[in-house]
């Protein structure tokens, strides 16, 4: 009985948080269905609603797996060459064994986790900036791209065995099953702790007696294996993956970008791996949208680039807003007393 | 005791002495790395990299890279990262290309290509400088931004060809002169002017610049004005030397500065030791093992891993001893 307005209190907290997220892409629906409806064109349909849900899953696997690093402080500039390198091996050991799907999925997520924890490595050895040592990673990696399996890199086009990923039930069950798992990760385990202890604050979760180092090669290797996970899409829709070069992958990675910050936006209101979810559906929904309006790829990643950048503006500036607006009450209030008459 | 003295007074007057002679020691390590880059591919090649032929083609790029290295040495040295410098290039190259095409007055193009390379770079300039954000952001942006829109102008595949090529500024002696021109300038600015030494401060220590009284937007801004002229200088010769301007121009232009500037010394968090000759030296190194890789039939997969290793070895040596606790332990 006594608890009772404590439990309502929570809530009206949950009724309100959960709100607060649907409304983000509830708002960017609206706004492109109605410019849809005013153009005369066709927002999301049967046929473009597969589409969609590709396209958030792919982008949502990205932004899974940049979320171990960026917010910890590590801009990893080598995601984009390890989801290609990982489909590129992954994808011929598979075929050279036999695998189907499910093999394609473990021998590629299996190579993006050994990748990932060779770049973490990288990074505790070298002890330089994460960007410095990622962008070396990024060309090594894409090298081995073109220097292994004769520059061919991997093509299963006609090998439907291997590629039914990305149809009806198995896309879902994916999906959802590595959003309950990163959940489970990110928010249940020593490791997620750790992981979230670190990026609030490294020296004091040292000083706790956590082990840094180790932390940050598996953090690299969790986000080698889920972005793995995007090249197995990719690879299952297109049955090829081409070696890159002179870092092309840079554009694969920066797809993750826009989720992942609208996730870390959410974050406060729900928690971080379900925030990027609905950061990958906002983008989603904002592709298909420009899709929709007949936009080209270029139009279509030249404005995501300007949202993404639009987006870091205002939330690194953030303070300087809630700044601007005290300081101009406090003026406007200093006005206020100054022509008041004196008593 | 006084000769506990003594030894302890030599000690310390000796020390700084012999680092200092380090350091200057250090200081000609990259000039040697360059020479042992010529050295060994003229051995393995058996004097074909060294021919007259490659020695010109080796001017050919490594002029354009070193005008456009030097520029950015502005940025590298607060401290700032572009990644974007590629992009820029491709797209003051275009817009030169397509000015020229229109007019076909040279010196439009040149100044066209100029305001594009400047534009492009005080917008990244202004977004680093006036929203405090981390350059490898802002610069990772405008890199995405640029490489869809030079898509968007002229399509992934095809290209922009001049109507009246510009072979007649392709020459060693245009190149030599844009080059000494840009040095020297560049030189002037960073030894003598204000804005070099407070550069090099801001790079040091962004805190200790603010509280010294220098302005880190006009310096933002500033650097990247004069990385964005020799974006467009770059440019400019770059669209005499090819003709054309296609998505893929500059591709990997972007990166190989970076590396660039890295091989001739420059560190990449900026600061005291920042210098010019870095841009020259490292660009001419890049090129040679570029130009070497290639002669002994190295595929580009090769080359690139190369690069990469070298960049993360080379970088590595250069901080050694100093550097920053990423990690706590």
């Amino acid at each position: 009985m006594v608890r009772e307005p404590a439990q309502r209190g929570h809530v009206r907290k949950l009724l309100k948080n959960t709100a607060v997220c649907l409304s983000v892409p509830a708002a960017v629906f609206i706004i492109f269905q109605v410019v849809c409806i005013a153009t005369g064109e066709e927002y999301i349909n049967r046929e473009t609603f597969r589409n969609f849900v590709f396209d958030v899953f792919k982008i949502g696997f990205i932004a899974w797996g940049l979320s171990f690093n960026v917010p910890a402080g590590r801009f990893d500039f080598s995601v984009g060459a390890t989801i290609c390198l990982a489909a590129i091996i992954g994808g011929n050991i598979a075929s050279a064994l036999g695998l189907g799907a499910a093999g394609l999925l473990v021998c590629c997520v299996v190579v993006g986790a050994v990748l990932g924890a060779v770049s973490g490595g990288a990074y505790v050895l070298f002890r330089l900036p994460a960007m410095v040592v990622s962008l070396g990673m990024a060309l090594i990696l894409e090298a081995f791209s073109y220097v292994l399996f004769g520059g061919g890199g991997i093509v299963l086009i006609g090998q439907s065995h291997m590629l039914s990923l990305i149809q009806a039930p198995w896309l879902y069950i994916l999906g959802v099953g590595v959003f309950v798992i990163l959940v489970v990760v990110a928010n249940y385990t020593r490791f997620g702790y750790n992981w979230r202890a670190l990026s609030g604050g490294q020296s004091v979760t040292v000083q706790m007696g956590v082990n840094e180092k180790v932390n940050a090669v598996v953090c690299y290797s969790v986000c080698g294996a889920v972005t793995a996970i995007a090249g197995v899409l990719i690879l299952s829709k297109t049955g090829t993956q081409r070696p890159v070069l002179g870092l092309t992958s840079i554009p694969l990675m920066f797809q993750g970008f826009l989720p992942l910050f609208v996730g870390m936006a959410l974050a406060r209101y729900s928690e971080v791996i379900t925030g990027i979810f609905i950061g990958a559906v906002v983008t989603g929904l904002i592709n298909q949208g420009f899709a929709a309006l007949g936009l080209p790829l270029a139009a279509q990643s030249m404005l995501n680039a300007v949202i993404w950048l639009g987006f870091v503006v205002v939330a690194v500036n953030q303070g300087k807003l809630a700044e601007f607006k005290a300081v101009r009450s406090w003026r406007k209030s200093v006005a206020w007393s100054d022509g008041r008459p004196q008593q | 005791m006084q000769a506990i003295d003594e030894s302890t007074d030599r000690d310390t007057s000796r020390a700084p002495i012999t680092g200092r002679r380090r350091e200057s020691l250090l200081e000609f390590v990259p000039l040697l790395g360059l020479i042992v880059v010529i050295a060994v591919f003229a051995i393995v090649t058996k004097g074909t990299s060294v021919s007259p032929f490659n020695l010109k083609l080796l001017l050919n790029q490594g002029v354009i890279l070193a005008v456009i290295a030097t520029g950015s040495s502005f940025i590298f040295s607060m401290g700032n990262f572009d990644i974007s410098l590629g992009a820029c290039t491709c797209l003051a190259a275009l817009v030169g290309a397509l000015v020229q095409n229109a007019t076909g007055n040279v010196a439009v193009a040149l100044v066209a290509g100029l305001c594009a390379g400047i534009g492009i770079s005080l917008i990244a300039g202004f977004c680093i400088a006036y929203f405090r954000l981390p350059s490898f952001i802002v610069t990772l942006a405008m890199l995405m931004i640029i490489t869809a829109g030079v898509s968007l102008i002229i399509g992934a595949t095809s290209g922009v060809y001049l109507e009246n090529d510009l072979k007649r500024f392709d020459t060693v002696a245009v190149k030599l002169i844009v080059l000494v021109v840009v040095v020297g300038l560049a030189t002037v600015m960073f030894r003598f002017h204000r804005l070099g030494r407070s550069n090099k401060i801001i790079g040091g220590s962004q805190t200790v610049a603010v509280y010294s009284g220098i302005s880190i937007l006009r310096n933002t801004l500033l650097s990247f004005l004069i990385s964005g002229i020799g974006i467009g200088l770059g440019a400019f010769l770059l669209l005499a030397r090819t003709g054309c301007v296609s998505a893929s121009t500059g591709t990997s232009l972007g990166f190989d500065i970076i590396i660039a500037i890295v091989l001739g010394g420059m560190p990449i968090s900026g600061g005291a030791k920042s210098r010019i000759s870095a841009a020259i030296i490292g660009a001419f190194t890049i090129t040679a093992l570029n130009s070497g890789l290639s002669l002994i039939g190295a595929s580009p997969g090769v080359l690139q891993m190369v690069r990469g290793l070298l960049f993360l070895v080379v970088v590595t040596l250069l901080v050694l001893g100093h550097r920053e606790r990423l990690l706590v332990r």
